[in-house]
Order: C-alpha cells, then sequence, then structure tokens
C-alpha cells in the first residue's frame, strides 16, 4: 500500500489595494485604471510635464496627435486624458525631426535634442521608432534610448502598432511618461508585512563595447523599494568588472542602498529583503552580514531567490480555465510555489491567457526568522502590482525583477562609457530618482 | 495506457508525479584511476569527488558507499533517460536558470511544417525528477522541440543576407563535441567570425558547422527574411494551448496523457537491486 502523498496550500485573503494619493488613505483601489480615474496619482505635484518629441517627419503629424490626446483624453478608455488621470497638464516643449528611418537618421536627430535642450527644456522625450526585432540590439530603439539616457532625459518609445491601435496604449504610455519624469503614480495601500526596504539585485553580463557584446565583462545595479513598494532609486557599479568580483560588488551595492536609504528616510532599516532571480551564495550571503554588523546595523535580512524559469504547474480543475488562481500557492520544504497570473474572480474581465507559470519564492533569513511563508506570499504578489509601465492587473513577476531585468536588456547596447557617464556626474543626479528603464 | 487517478476532492493537481523506491540496492565508487572496462551506464558522477558511483560493483572489488537521496535521484534520472532513449525517444538537456531540465520527444511526433528545410518542431514533453520532504517526484511538463536543421552557410546559400545574422546568438560544435555558444559577429564566403560566449575569444569557425539559437522569435526571423510561408509562432501558440479558452485545463490534460504513457514505457524502473515504481495519481494539493 503506498501512503497518499500531498501538497499543502493557502490563498492571500485579499488582492492588495493601491494607493492613489499621499495626503489621503481613503484613496484606494485594487485596480491602477479605476484607482487613477477616481482619484488621480500618488503623487499630485506633477502641474506641467515637458515633453521632448523625436519623429521623422513623415509620423511627425500622427506622434503630435497621439501625444495632444494623452492631454485631451481619449472618449473610450482614457477620457479626460492625463489632466484626469495625472492632475497634470502636457505640453510638448520641443520637436526634433528625424530626416529619415535609418540609424543613422536617429542618432543624429537623438544628437541634435541633447545639443540643443537643456535638462530643465524636457521631462521625459516621446520619440517614434520604427518596430525592430528584440534580437537585434543595434536599433534605433536601444541606442536612441542610450543616448538620450547619458545626457539626462529619460524616453518612451512609440511605434507605428501604437498609433494604428492607441485606444488600450493612452493609459499605458501616460503612466509611464509620468513615472520616467521622477513621479509616482501609485503605490500599495498598505505597508508590506515586516519589511522596511527591498533592494532588487542584478548582475548584468552583458555590457556592450562599441556596439558588440563585450563578455565576461559584468555590472551590477540595484533598484530600491519602500515597505509600500515605492521605486525610491537605482543604484549602480560605473566601472564593468570582472567574474571573481561579483560577490564583493554585490555587497557594495547592498551597502550603497541601504546607506542612501538612510539619508532619504533618516533612519537604519531594520528589516532588509533582497530579491534576486538567482540562489544566493554562502559568501554572497555571509559577507553581506557582515557588512550590515560592520555598519553597526541590527537589521534583519532575508535572502529572497525569485523564479519563474522552471517546469513545476499546479490546476485548480475548479477554476474557469482550470488555471491556478492568483494568489494561490504551495507550500514546498523551504519554498512557495505562488499563482500570480492565474484567473480570478476579482478581475473577472481581465483577458488572460495560457497556463499560468508558477513563482518559486525561497528565502533564507538571519539572523532569525522574521517574515513568514505567508507574509513573503502577500509581499511578492503586491510587488507585482507596481509596474508603472503599464496599468494591467495579471503581471507575472514582481516589479524587484521586472524592472532589474529591463535594465539588463538596456545595458547589452550601453557601452562601458555611456554606463559610467550615466552612474557619475550631474546625468546621475538627474536620472538616479527617475526609472528611466521601465 | 495506465489510468492516471486525479483527486476529485480537492481537485488542484500538479504535474509532480510520485514515484516510490520499491527496493534499494548497493552504491559504489568507481576508483578515480580504475584501468578496466565496465558499463558506464550504471553509473553517475559524483560531485563531491569528481569520480563516478556506481550501482554495482561488476565483481570488482570496489569500496561500498552510503546512498543518499541525492544520489538515487541521479541513478533515477540517469537510468529513466536511458530508458526514454531506448524506447525511441530523443533527448536534450533544457538550459533553465535552477536544476536540470531535459526535453524529450520522439522523431515520429514531428509538426509538419512547409520548411523543414530550415527547422522542425517536435511535440515533445519535458521532464525533472524532484525531491520534496523526502519523496521523489517526477516532474512532466508539454514542450515543443524546436531543431534548426539549417546552418549558417546553407542559409546564406538560401539567400540570408549576411549582415541579418551578425550579432545573432549561435552554438557550434568544438573540440571533442563540445557545444560552444557563440555570437555572431560577421560573415565572410564560408567562413564565420564569432565572439565564443565561454572563452570570450573571437575565432574564425567554418559557416556549415556553426547553427543560430532555436528560439522561436530567432527562427521567425529567419523565415520573414527568406520570404517563406510557415510561422513558428502561430504552431508555438497553438501547441502550448494559448489558442484555447482553457488553456490550462488543455495542458492538464496533455500532462496526463504523456504521464501515462511513460509510465507505462518506463516504468517499473529496475536497475541493478533498484526498482521504482510510478504512483498512477496525480499530486493533490490541500488548501
Amino acid at each position: 500500500m503506498v501512503k497518499e502523498v500531498f501538497f499543502k496550500g493557502a490563498a492571500i485573503d485579499e488582492e492588495p489595494a493601491l494607493l492613489f494619493d499621499n495626503a489621503d488613505s481613503s484613496a484606494v483601489h485594487k485596480e491602477p485604471y479605476f484607482g487613477l480615474k477616481a482619484f488621480g496619482p500618488f503623487d499630485k505635484q506633477c502641474g506641467v510635464l515637458k515633453v521632448g518629441i523625436i519623429t521623422p517627419k513623415s509620423t511627425s503629424a500622427s506622434v503630435q496627435a497621439f501625444v495632444r490626446t494623452l492631454q485631451v483624453g481619449d472618449a473610450r478608455y482614457f477620457s479626460g486624458g492625463m489632466k484626469t488621470f495625472f492632475r497634470t497638464d502636457l505640453k510638448v516643449s520641443r520637436i526634433v525631426e528625424a530626416t529619415g528611418t535609418s540609424l543613422k537618421d536617429y542618432m543624429d536627430a537623438g544628437s541634435q535634442f541633447v545639443e540643443k535642450a537643456g535638462q530643465g527644456d524636457a521631462d521625459v522625450v516621446v520619440c517614434f521608432i520604427p518596430r525592430t526585432s528584440n534580437l537585434y540590439t543595434n536599433t534605433p530603439y536601444y541606442r536612441l534610448k542610450a543616448v538620450l539616457s547619458v545626457h539626462g532625459f529619460p524616453s518612451q518609445m512609440l511605434t507605428q502598432a501604437t498609433l494604428s491601435n492607441p485606444t488600450f496604449s493612452y493609459l499605458n504610455v501616460a503612466s509611464a511618461l509620468f513615472a520616467k519624469s521622477g513621479h509616482v503614480p501609485w503605490a500599495l495601500g498598505g505597508e508590506m508585512p515586516n519589511t522596511d526596504i527591498i533592494i532588487g539585485i542584478s548582475i548584468a553580463d552583458r555590457i556592450c563595447d562599441d556596439n558588440r557584446v563585450a563578455q565576461n565583462r559584468y555590472i551590477g545595479y540595484v533598484n530600491v523599494f519602500d515597505q509600500y513598494g515605492k521605486w525610491m532609486f537605482f543604484e549602480g557599479i560605473a566601472e564593468a568588472y570582472k567574474k571573481e568580483e561579483i560577490s564583493g560588488k554585490m555587497v557594495e551595492l547592498v551597502k550603497r542602498a541601504v546607506e542612501k536609504y538612510q539619508i532619504e528616510k533618516g533612519i537604519m532599516p531594520e528589516k532588509i529583503h533582497i530579491h534576486y532571480w538567482k540562489r544566493f551564495s554562502k559568501i554572497e550571503k555571509e559577507n553581506v552580514i557582515k557588512m550590515l554588523q560592520d555598519l553597526k546595523s541590527d537589521a534583519k535580512v532575508a535572502f529572497t531567490s525569485i523564479n519563474a524559469d522552471h517546469p513545476y504547474r499546479f490546476y485548480d480543475l475548479e477554476s474557469r480555465d482550470g488555471s491556478f488562481m492568483r494568489g494561490y500557492y504551495v507550500y514546498l520544504d523551504d519554498s512557495i510555489l505562488l499563482s500570480t497570473t492565474g484567473t480570478t474572480d476579482e478581475f473577472r474581465r481581465t483577458f488572460r491567457m495560457g497556463t499560468p507559470k508558477l513563482l518559486h519564492v525561497r528565502t533564507e533569513q538571519y539572523p532569525e526568522e522574521f517574515i513568514t511563508s505567508d507574509e513573503l506570499a502577500y509581499q511578492t504578489l503586491a510587488l507585482t502590482k507596481l509596474n508603472w509601465a503599464t496599468t494591467s492587473v495579471l503581471i507575472r513577476e514582481p516589479i524587484t525583477l521586472t524592472f532589474s531585468n529591463r535594465l539588463a536588456y538596456l545595458t547589452s547596447v550601453i557601452t562601458e562609457s555611456e554606463w559610467k557617464q550615466l552612474q557619475t556626474g550631474t546625468v546621475n543626479i538627474n536620472m538616479r530618482n527617475k526609472p528611466w528603464f521601465i | 495506457m495506465v489510468k492516471i487517478e486525479i483527486d476529485n476532492v480537492y481537485r488542484k493537481p500538479g504535474n509532480l508525479f510520485h514515484l516510490e523506491v520499491v527496493s534499494k540496492g548497493k552504491v559504489y565508487r568507481v576508483p578515480l584511476d580504475f584501468p578496466g572496462s565496465y558499463n558506464r551506464g550504471l553509473t553517475v558522477y559524483d560531485k563531491a569527488t569528481g569520480g563516478r558511483l556506481a550501482c554495482t560493483n561488476f565483481g570488482f572489488d570496489w569500496e561500498e558507499v552510503e546512498l543518499d537521496s541525492f544520489m538515487l535521484k541521479s541513478f533515477i534520472a540517469k537510468q529513466f533517460g536511458l530508458c526514454l532513449r531506448n524506447k525511441g525517444y530523443l533527448t536534450s538537456k533544457v538550459g533553465r536558470k535552477f536544476g536540470s531540465s531535459y526535453i524529450a520527444y520522439l522523431a515520429s511526433k514531428e509538426i509538419p511544417t512547409q520548411d523543414s528545410d530550415i527547422y522542425k518542431v517536435f511535440d515533445g514533453f519535458e521532464y525533472r525528477f524532484v525531491l520534496i520532504g523526502g519523496i521523489f517526484y517526477l516532474c512532466i511538463n508539454p514542450h515543443l522541440k524546436i531543431k534548426i536543421v539549417a546552418s549558417i552557410g546553407k542559409l546564406m546559400q538560401k539567400g540570408l543576407p549576411a549582415e541579418s545574422m551578425e550579432s545573432l546568438g549561435a552554438v557550434y560544435s568544438g573540440s571533442e563535441g563540445k557545444t560552444c555558444r557563440c555570437n555572431i559577429v560577421s560573415l565572410e564566403n564560408n567562413k564565420c567570425y564569432v565572439r565564443n560566449l565561454d572563452s570570450g575569444n573571437d575565432e574564425y569557425i567554418d559557416s556549415g558547422i556553426v547553427y543560430l539559437i532555436p528560439r522561436p522569435e530567432m527562427v521567425q526571423n529567419v523565415l520573414v527574411v527568406l520570404g517563406r510561408r510557415s510561422n513558428i509562432i502561430e504552431i508555438q501558440r497553438q501547441y502550448s494551448f494559448l489558442k484555447q479558452r482553457e488553456a490550462a485545463k488543455g495542458r492538464f490534460a496533455k500532462t496526463l496523457e504523456i504521464a501515462s504513457d511513460v509510465a507505462e514505457q518506463v516504468f517499473p524502473l529496475k536497475f541493478a537491486d533498484f526498482e521504482i515504481q510510478f504512483v498512477p495519481k496525480t499530486i493533490s494539493l490541500r488548501m
């Protein structure tokens, strides 16, 4: 007789709520669309958002019309435009027309823009680019983004697909523009349990050298979030380094993140979470703990690995499509499998497809356990709702990973000298509090 | 056909199937400099020592070692893979961030396309052995296997411009048959100038042995540039159940079908004095 084996699971009681006013704790909703429409953004100090435009002559009129609709709104899904959803006026401050659509044309237009525009002239630059396969990196998308970024201008790319079918894109583009200009569209409606700071780590193994990928040189960066999941800042190491230096550089990044958090918040974080897509090595954990001790900190630290790259699947044969419902999770030995994109009664109207890929979340805590598996499941689910580049509610990965992945992609085309420029001097001061890479 | 039972109380099954260890044999350490010949199929690599462990001593005077769960998992995975190959399956390792997974497929399960001179797609499955709470599970998930059959040289002969392949990821067979990952830097005549991603060195390779990485987007890009008609992204969507309204139910049913086939063809898995049995019931989740 074979003994019956089973796993234990649980469900997150309530969908995390989002806050849409930093001065009014009742301005909450579970969905960005309805929250922004009813209450406006979390940060209501924006006033006027100055937008630059780079576009080929041939599409200039369409791009300007798109930006105008962002300002005045679209009757179907974005009624009232930026004024209603973000309490902000959009003003076009500068337009540069590229003479054609080749990479050179775009590079020339980008150079012309940064030569003429001072950093106060545009909060963000809207660029119309041809759609290219993401297999290639030497394209207008990447190169223009790199050129503008290293001169302190966040950018938002548009393609013909967006212009041809803009209805559901207006709000997403508007949200991205608002966030990239350094303002907060929304945050969590309540603190995440046992969390002061979350540090999303990424070590990218690709950095560009004269537009060719250079291997065996690494760059590291972190995105830092507070207890409300609010993105605070981005911090990177300016110089590329060798593989054997990864552990040391990772500790340096965590140290800088903790110190900057202390400066910004005025307190030392006591409950530190470090999110990474891979498992932490023993030496990485030991060095972080030692670094915190050297800072005379009594902080507790959770090393959390989050991975969606595995074959494990669970199903719920009682749900509409058989998918394992959003917010359900499975306890494994020392980890959980969490569904973030399964069907849910909460968002019945939301279109979903495929079988949810569960997140495998594993944590190790020092000096003792301070966050339970249930709290960790909630933290991870809540962090999926804070990607300001989209107002969709069914996002698989938490932003701690999403933002790192976005940046890792971009660094494959940013040259070492451009990267260094981004991490130092005036560009860094202008860009470090803006999620320019989302 | 093995009938797999579904837990009808909780109705939240997973794709992990319980394996019961019916009998355990002994394990021996193969001496590092052992000069004789033996069946390596009954051995596994021992990460701790860099040597090999065997599930029989083949009559030699080898040291017996204490069997632990991780060793047993290695033996089960190895014997399972061999057994699949004996049944005609082809297998390959999957590049996952954590853990080792394999894809298995039958050549007879090729999905017909109009461009099989460039790529082939097989209806297969991914599998992995896991140890949770001291119990072994076989994880099975339907998975397509995509193979690019035309080398860079062949693609150029078919009209693919050299510049459209520059900076793309590729693989080639290096010394001793080792698969090397590389980025294509440039192409000249029948030579491919690549940057080896493991060593960081630049090398000139015969373009007849360099193949693009079989990512669907990569294949589709090639097809579009060559003006071919098939659409690998559509095939992938169809066989990944994305076109079904109840995609998860479709994937689950397919998982059961594959598990049933595997249970019938491979289990009980017997090697040396070991016997592993497949429990024909889906793992159940209790909320």
